[in-house]
């Protein structure tokens, strides 16, 4: 079968990446965490203010919110178009990583990332709205957390890298049960 | 190499930097600049108090009426998500009930400090004359602009016969839609409050509460704490406290119900937690707080927990079950012990005769499961009209499953349903109906074309339901309003006489790559492409023009060069010119998509989403005559409050003067 390569200008690769037939590709490899030689790796923990913004591609929603914050939000591998697969949360006055949420659809299980030594079990202690989260503390002052689960082995639909110093303006609940920890 | 910890330390003295510079004490109506209600309809008056240790004195006045006592006592919460001292004073569901405009004051000490905000909101009178009891039926096709409505129309009344005479000829129809022969139309302006291109929840938020909000709202305004779950992503059960506490304003479904005993509908081809049904009946800030949305329905705020619906008909079961549900509640149950009817499919539905208010979920999953986010559950919508039909889906557009649901209702047989059920009460109450065809946007977002032009021609004969109700009618008291949420992207772009073996071989189909500097995007094309002109592929046409012959190149190799010089007929693949060509299945009363001779629509995409056009509207009946020219999206909601509330003989007489055999009228209408 002969195949056609067609080289189009860049400024129409936007939507030709969103309504593929096929999944887009490009930006996968930084798009989810690895575990290699039992060390947990995700290039967002790495990367400097400017790299972190160009990780996955060029995002589809770029949005302000609250009084310092940016959100870059990305549909890579989402089913749902009401959905997106990740949401990267910059402070606009430094550009400093704030977080990075992974949806996962279908949910699936994150053991990997969770190994039981390192992983503690927190519970929001409102009885309307009931919610664990699994949380690894990792090196240099991130989280990450497998949200809406209380075992490593039961899947998730997200886990999110945040800065330690961050929770507290998201999840002052979990915030003060970090600080007791 | 900077290290962390100076980033980490540069980051926070800018951060207090900004904070410090922002630290002025402040006082916030949440009510916006435009806000416009009708006389009772139920608001929540909410003020937020920025950057003050303590919060005290505090005075609101309504057209100078102090409302200070109906305000709780002041929680301390974090708003904006900076770490500040900030507090949010409440007064849940208020209203205004004398027409004019209002003027809402708000003062307070803040820290010692005195703050205040005010606003001017406009309050219209709904006060219905004396025996005046008028029905709406409001349809809403998700998506439908007006390529949409053109396509239906294009293959549903395209119909060729047996002598080979089409009902399309010289460029008129024999017959139009039920759409278009309505007589009333305008356009809808949709836009949202953060953004030109809206979702189906602000866009429904408008028509159903007569404001505007933001992307995914459900009646609900926007507040400080939406920082802790917007645009972040942390939608979930820890966060919902924060998706609920957005100030509310009643919709015109439960304003009706609890003021005027309406009796009230909604119908759905999406779950009916979807976002458009939603708007009806429940109020969140976030459209996929499925299981709060289902609660609503069978406990409404606004109707001091008494449901919100006679009727519920649609996909969606599992936010209904206690498997699906975090608080193991089993709503179903709950609706039967109130008396409600419960249906599961279209032969038990075909049995449902009057009165009884009526549930009908004809869709969920085989095990259903709670998210793991605690706040919804299986996402189930109705399959579509084409794959019910049982017609085969063209090469590029997947194949039905049914999962274990093949007996769903048609659109029209679920409206035809819903109207006998609310308009048989012993009492004689009128009532309100919702009917949207959902998947006219669900199957467009994937740009699967005979998916979308099926469903619209499905929504048409829903509406031709309602319009016969009305016909019946002895006093003329239904108002029929069809419009959209928003439109999408696709346009109408010629015929395609692609041969059946080539629309729906799966087998045969071509790879497409782009390479660009972001990166490879790869494509599968398959024969039915002629017909349907995905985002992101090159047009395909039969110009030899240098820019389009790659397009063409393109596609499955059996389809002949392009060449121009050959006549129209004897092109193998596609002419782009011509009229369309379809028979009629007598059974269904649908196009079917296949035969020897069919022309098909062409369609193209340009996007796999919503867009910012403006989407027709139509109208018939009391107080249609409101729904001309270009308006607002928002205006809906007063213009049907207005044709329940005020004397319409007026208006409703030039309609019929314009009906008048002495005016032009077009053919088929």
């Amino acid at each position: 079968m002969r195949y056609y390569v067609l080289v189009l200008l860049a400024a129409i690769a936007p939507p030709a990446a969103l309504f593929s037939q096929s999944p887009q590709s490009a930006p996968v490899s930084q798009a989810d965490p690895q575990v290699r030689g039992g060390k947990f790796s995700w290039a967002f923990l790495t990367a400097e203010p400017a790299g972190a913004k160009r990780l996955l591609g060029q995002p589809v929603v770029v949005a302000d919110f609250g009084v310092d914050f940016q959100s870059y939000q990305y549909q890579i591998d989402n089913k749902d178009h009401d959905d997106v697969s990740h949401l990267v949360v910059f402070r606009k006055s430094t550009g400093a990583l704030v977080s990075v949420t992974r949806n996962y659809d279908p949910e699936r299980a994150v053991d990997a990332f969770f190994p039981t030594a390192e992983t503690e079990v927190h519970s929001n202690p409102d009885p309307h709205g009931k919610f664990d989260i699994l949380v690894r503390r990792l090196p240099g002052g991130w989280l990450l957390f497998a949200m809406g689960i209380s075992d490593a082995g039961k899947p998730t639909g997200q886990i999110v890298l945040m800065r330690r110093s961050e929770v507290r303006f998201f999840y002052s609940w979990l915030d003060g049960q970090l600080a007791t920890k | 190499m900077i290290s962390s910890f100076t980033r980490a330390a540069v980051a926070a003295a800018m951060f207090a930097a900004i904070a410090g510079a922002q630290s002025s004490p402040s006082l916030r109506i949440l009510l916006p600049e435009h806000t416009r209600l009708l006389q009772g309809q139920l608001v929540d008056l909410v003020i937020e108090v920025r950057n003050a240790t303590s919060v005290s004195s505090l005075k609101v006045t309504a057209g100078g009426t102090d409302l200070s006592a109906k305000f709780g006592a002041p929680v301390k919460t974090d708003l904006d998500c900076d770490g500040s001292s900030d507090w949010v004073v409440r007064a849940n569901l208020q209203s205004f009930d004398i027409p004019g405009t209002v003027a809402v004051t708000a003062s307070a000490s803040a820290g010692g400090i005195g703050v205040n905000d005010s606003r001017s909101i406009q309050v219209r009178e709904f006060n219905p004359p004396a025996g005046q009891r008028r029905n709406v039926i409001l349809y809403i096709g998700d998506a439908m602009g007006t390529a949409y409505r053109d396509a239906a129309r294009l293959v549903s009344r395209s119909i060729v016969d047996a002598n080979g005479k089409s009902s399309f000829r010289e460029g008129y129809f024999d017959n139009l839609l039920e759409m278009d022969k309505m007589p009333v139309s305008g356009m809808s302006m949709t836009y949202g409050t953060d953004a030109i291109v809206p979702d189906s929840a602000n866009t429904g938020s408008a028509w159903a509460t007569g404001n505007k909000t933001f992307s995914a709202s459900v009646n609900s305004l926007t507040d400080g704490t939406d920082c802790k779950w917007r645009f972040n992503g942390q939608q979930n059960a820890a966060n919902l406290p924060f998706m609920l506490d957005n100030p509310r304003v009643e919709n015109l479904w439960q304003y009706l119900k609890r003021r005027y005993n309406y009796r009230t509908g909604i119908v759905t081809t999406a779950a009916v937690t979807d976002a458009t049904p939603a708007v009806q009946g429940a109020y969140s800030a976030y459209r996929q707080a499925r299981l709060e949305i289902a609660r609503q329905y069978r406990e409404n705020p606004m109707l001091k927990g008494a449901p919100a619906f006679d009727v519920i008909m649609g996909g969606g079961t599992d936010p209904f079950t206690a498997a699906g549900r975090a608080d193991k509640r089993d709503l179903i149950g709950e609706f039967q012990a109130m008396g409600y009817r419960y249906v599961t499919n279209a032969t038990e539905l075909r049995n449902v005769s009057y009165g009884q208010p009526t549930i009908g979920l004809f869709k969920g999953s085989a095990r259903p499961a709670t998210s793991s986010n605690g706040i919804a559950t299986g996402d189930v919508n109705m399959d579509v009209a084409y794959d019910k039909l049982g017609l085969q889906r063209p090469a590029s557009e997947p194949l039905v499953d049914f999962a274990g649901y093949p007996d769903q209702p048609m659109l029209d047989l679920m409206t035809q349903k819903a109207i006998e059920v609310l308009s048989s009460s012993l009492t004689q109450t009128p009532f309100i109906l919702m009917v949207e065809a959902a998947s006219i946007d669900k199957q467009s977002h994937p740009n699967q074309a005979a998916g979308v032009i099926w469903d619209t021609i499905e929504f048409d004969k829903a509406i031709g339901v309602g319009r016969a109700f009305a016909a019946k009618r002895a006093n003329k008291d239904t108002l029929i309003v069809v419009t959209a949420d928003h439109d999408q992207s696709m346009s109408i772009i010629g015929v395609s006489n692609t041969p059946d073996a080539e629309y729906f071989d799966r087998a045969k189909s071509r790879k497409v790559s782009y390479t660009t500097a972001a990166g490879d995007s790869n494509f599968t094309v398959y024969g039915d492409s002629y017909s349907n002109a995905r985002a992101g592929l090159p047009f395909i046409n039969s110009s030899t023009g240098s820019s389009n012959n790659g397009g063409a190149l393109a596609m499955p190799g059996s389809f002949a060069p392009v060449n121009v010089s050959d006549p129209p007929e004897t092109s193998t693949y596609v002419t782009y010119s011509g009229l369309p060509y379809y028979t009629l299945d007598s059974k269904t009363g649908y196009p079917t998509n296949s035969g020897p001779n069919t022309r098909r629509l062409a369609v193209g995409f340009r996007t796999g989403d919503h867009t910012g056009s403006s989407v027709p509207v139509t109208a018939e009946g009391p107080g249609a005559l409101l729904f001309n020219g270009y308006m607002d999206q928002s205006d809906i909601f007063f213009k049907m409050a207005t044709s329940l509330s005020v004397d319409t003989t007026d208006l409703d007489k030039a309609v019929e003067l314009m009906m008048n055999p002495q005016y032009p009228k077009t053919f088929g209408k």
